[in-house]
């Protein structure tokens, strides 16, 4: 079975594997080998190639499948056998049982001359490793030949995205048991080239895109690489948010074909940048579907109505929050940007000396900057007073609006709509410190600002740093 | 003149031990145990003794080597030495080891008899009254000795030791003790100390060239392979490396014990540029704490802080994501570039950690499954100067280089 035509960049890889595999009569196979490189590079992909071209037999273990080491061994031995299998406590009984039937199975071959040799792939090996408590299983792994006293011949390959030496248990390898070295092979992430390539056969089998449009699917991907390959370089995020991609873009030819003379297609990639910043920012960090997100988003200009219910954080639409709302929320991002004592500094207009209040705060800002200290251990999670909060809410909303039970409200409001997160409750009896009620601002840096920009206000002047 | 025909050399049998790398100083091991494990027997003396040696220097194979060539020259031996193979790492404890014994018990003899033991003297007593008219030979290798003392009042090291002093008429006990740490009789307690007796064989690995001819001849190949020496490399690391070199001559043999960082064809940019602003904030808090403890005026022992510096040597001081992410929104507003919004940032920082760039540091009251948040602070992995290697060589965008050259004392 060759491999298939996606993985034409892994060619001498796979090459290097098949002859690691590939049967010698007179140099034995290699005891361990272990394949690592960041996740969805293709490496058991090309491993399960390199073992059927010889066919081989393996015995195949994804970790992220197994959910103890209990698990693991009954599973080691069901794959091995088809009788019913004993009792597995601990590494001893999977050892001794593992031992009795490798012995079982040399006695009942025929031709005793050919031994039985394994290959024992471990794909995800750092998952299995979370599940030792002694820290001894990856070394016992290793020596698994010597503790079946020889009789269990194998190979054993693990498939991993660390280096070796960092996989958790190996400093204490090391420290008390010696050096282990497995036969290492490295897959390096794949290139933007090779992305786009792979993107391109993957896109054009699995959508239903015309062959008049591979040009065009051709510049979005590469469009949408300039945005999604700066972040990621994980092919199946690159393929699923390329993919989100192409749907609208198929939608909206779909939708324009019969008005399309061919004019509207670069306003249309455009606006599909921004297009792609929208996906990255909600689909990549999972804070919406890609079912939900191409309902409610589309890069086309002729914005639809956003007529969705569902309000999430960076989605909630700022006109519709009360003015002193978003006064509320503009105040407590600029108090967690700014630390307390320059608040007097930066709200009190009463206090002007010879140098305007604008011109103190560029003076601490070059100061800030030169002296290039650590500012704070600066945190938009970290909570702030209710009466700090009020205060600087007061100097940027004016003097003559009085505080009433009205702010009270839309505090209560934005912290339903969590923009802004109440802190000091206690889980379980649900009480609430109210002599120093504090709050934390959950909303996103993006969203604040956008929601300065859309009343008018520079948000960026009361920014120390 | 005898005319009774003499055997010629030719019709003599060939030697059945499979081979292995011998040398003067092995040699001489394999003879002396040799003769100690026949004195043993000879002389139905339960005896202890200690094999240590570096790890993976041959050791175990060596032993088996010996036991080997036992069964073949004296097959009547066969019967009555029953040799056991115990692992301190998974039968330190008594019942593990007691079913492991009557497992290997039963692989030598054939059977398939059921031991309901719990006990290591009544087990073996019960083995040799299974043959009352010859006398046992029990040998028992314990591999990673050290862990059978970390067991305190372990019963299987007071149950071998002991039949050293005890006069048994059905059997005898050889107890080898095999461990890396050539310090391990200082770890049994007082009482089995005393015990154990003080001899003891310390075994060191062979020179890798001759190692490594050695292997080539027993796989037939005429090639010379060159193995780059390494303080650390163990015999079957060596033989390992040969292997893969023979399958694959295009295989890099030269490659450290302990490779790079594989930055390449591993990083993004936005991942690089995080390890970079990591890496200022670093050396921003070094700075601080400097100045702390030195106060603001230069001090003497600024050119050896910037020996240290430059030597990349990795540090242990701890940061947290707010402040890389603070780092972060500062290059941003400078540069408008790789302007993400806080959730990718966020996200790009965990695919870091999850491949080990940088490391997760726990308290002791930290709970490990947390998910990570702007304050749990973290360490970085990697050496400052493979990153210094790396940006300087790599065809990275502008900016990312300019960043690096500007603000980081790479």
């Amino acid at each position: 079975m060759s491999l298939p035509d996606s993985y034409s960049s892994r060619l001498s890889i796979y090459s290097s594997l098949e002859k690691l595999f590939s049967p010698n009569p007179t140099i034995p196979y290699p005891s361990h080998v272990y394949v690592h490189g960041n996740n969805n590079t293709g490496k058991s992909t090309i491993v399960k190639h390199a073992l059927d071209k010889h066919n081989h037999s393996a015995l195949w273990f994804d970790c992220r499948e197994i959910h103890s080491l209990n698990m693991f061994y009954h599973t080691f031995i069901s794959l091995l056998s088809t009788d019913s299998i004993p009792s597995m406590k601990n590494f001893n009984d999977f050892v001794r049982v593992l031992r009795d039937l490798s012995i079982q199975d040399v006695n009942n071959v025929k031709k005793k001359k050919t031994k039985q040799h394994y290959f024992v792939v471990l794909h995800h090996i750092e998952l299995l490793l979370n599940y030792d408590t002694t820290g001894y299983l990856l070394y016992l792994l290793f020596k698994l030949n010597e503790l079946t006293l020889g009789h269990f011949h194998h190979t054993l390959i693990l498939i991993g995205h660390q280096q070796f030496y960092q996989l958790p248990p190996m400093k204490q390898i090391e420290a008390e048991l010696g050096v282990l070295l497995p036969t290492t092979i490295f897959v390096p992430a794949y290139t933007r080239t090779e992305i786009v390539v792979i993107l391109q056969n993957i896109l054009t089998q699995q959508q239903d895109i015309l062959p008049s449009s591979f040009g065009q699917l051709q510049i979005i991907i590469e469009l949408a690489l300039q945005v999604f390959y700066t972040v990621t370089n994980d092919l199946v995020e690159l393929k699923d948010m390329s993919t989100m991609c192409i749907k609208d873009f198929l939608r909206n030819n779909a939708r324009k074909q019969a008005n399309d003379d061919g004019s509207n297609n670069d306003y249309r990639l455009l606006y599909q940048k921004e297009f792609f910043m929208q996906v990255l920012n909600s689909v990549y960090t999972r804070s919406m579907s890609i079912p939900q997100f191409l309902d409610t988003h589309t890069a086309d200009e002729e914005k639809t109505d956003n007529s969705s219910h569902i309000a999430t954080v960076n989605n909630s639409n700022g006109r519709d929050l009360p003015l002193s709302a978003k006064f509320l929320l503009i105040a407590i991002y600029l108090a967690t940007q700014n630390p307390i004592k320059y608040d007097h500094m930066l709200y009190d207009k009463q206090s002007q000396g010879k140098k305007s209040r604008r011109g103190k705060i560029m003076h601490k800002r070059t100061q800030l900057e030169s002296s290039k200290l650590e500012y704070l251990p600066l945190s938009s999670n970290k909570p702030i007073a209710l009466n700090r909060l009020f205060a600087i809410h007061s100097s940027l909303i004016g003097d003559t609006v009085p505080l009433t039970t009205q702010i009270y409200t839309q505090l209560a409001l934005l912290t339903s709509m969590r923009l802004i997160e109440l802190v000091g409750g206690s889980n379980e009896t649900g009480t609430i410190n109210l002599n120093e009620p504090k709050y934390r601002c959950t909303s996103s840096s993006d969203y604040v600002r956008r929601l300065a920009s859309s009343i008018d206000f520079k948000i960026d002047d009361l920014i120390l740093v | 003149m005898s005319l009774r025909r003499q055997p010629s050399r030719a019709t003599t049998k060939p030697s059945l031990t499979p081979p292995i790398f011998t040398n003067p100083t092995i040699d001489l091991f394999l003879q002396q145990f040799s003769q100690f494990v026949r004195r043993h027997i000879i002389e139905n003396k339960s005896e202890t003794v200690l094999v240590a040696g570096p790890p993976s220097c041959g050791k175990t194979k060596l032993l088996e080597h010996i036991f080997t060539k036992l069964h073949i020259e004296d097959p009547s031996l066969t019967e009555r030495i029953l040799i056991f193979r115990l692992n301190g790492l998974i039968h330190s404890i008594e019942t593990s080891a007691i079913q492991e014994i009557a497992s290997q018990h039963n692989i030598q003899r054939k059977t398939t008899n059921d031991y309901q033991s719990d006990n290591l003297q009544i087990l073996l007593e019960t083995i040799a009254n299974e043959k009352i008219d010859k006398r046992i030979y029990f040998i028992f290798v314990l591999d990673h000795f050290e862990h059978f003392t970390y067991q305190k009042l372990n019963s299987i090291l007071y149950t071998l030791f002991d039949a050293v002093y005890s006069d048994k008429k059905s059997y005898s006990i050889l107890t080898i003790a095999v461990s890396n740490r050539s310090d391990c009789l200082e770890l049994p307690e007082k009482r089995l100390k005393s015990r154990f007796s003080q001899i003891y064989y310390i075994l060191s690995s062979p020179p890798i060239e001759e190692y490594t001819k050695y292997i080539l001849q027993s796989y037939k190949v005429k090639r010379d392979v060159q193995i780059p020496n390494d303080f650390f490399s163990s015999l079957t690391n060596v033989e390992q490396k040969i292997i893969h070199y023979l399958r694959d001559p295009t295989a890099n043999m030269n490659e450290d014990t302990r490779p790079d960082q594989q930055l390449d064809g591993c990083l993004t940019h936005l991942e690089l540029l995080l390890l970079l602003m990591s890496n200022n904030v670093i050396k921003r808090i070094e700075e601080k704490l400097q100045n702390k403890i030195s106060g603001a005026n230069e001090s003497d022992d600024d050119d050896n802080d910037d020996e240290e510096n430059r030597s990349g040597i990795m540090t242990d001081i701890k940061f947290t994501f707010d402040q890389v992410y603070h780092e972060y929104a500062k290059y941003v507003l400078k540069n408008h570039k790789y302007f993400y919004d806080k959730a990718v940032v966020r996200k790009t920082f965990l695919r870091l950690i999850e491949r080990g760039f940088i490391r997760r540091y726990f308290g002791r009251y930290a709970p490990v499954d947390e998910p990570l948040s702007g304050e749990h602070t973290m360490v970085m992995v990697i050496n400052s100067d493979e990153l210094k290697q790396y940006v300087e060589s790599k065809p990275l965008p502008a900016e990312i280089k300019r960043y690096a050259k500007s603000n980081t004392i790479i």
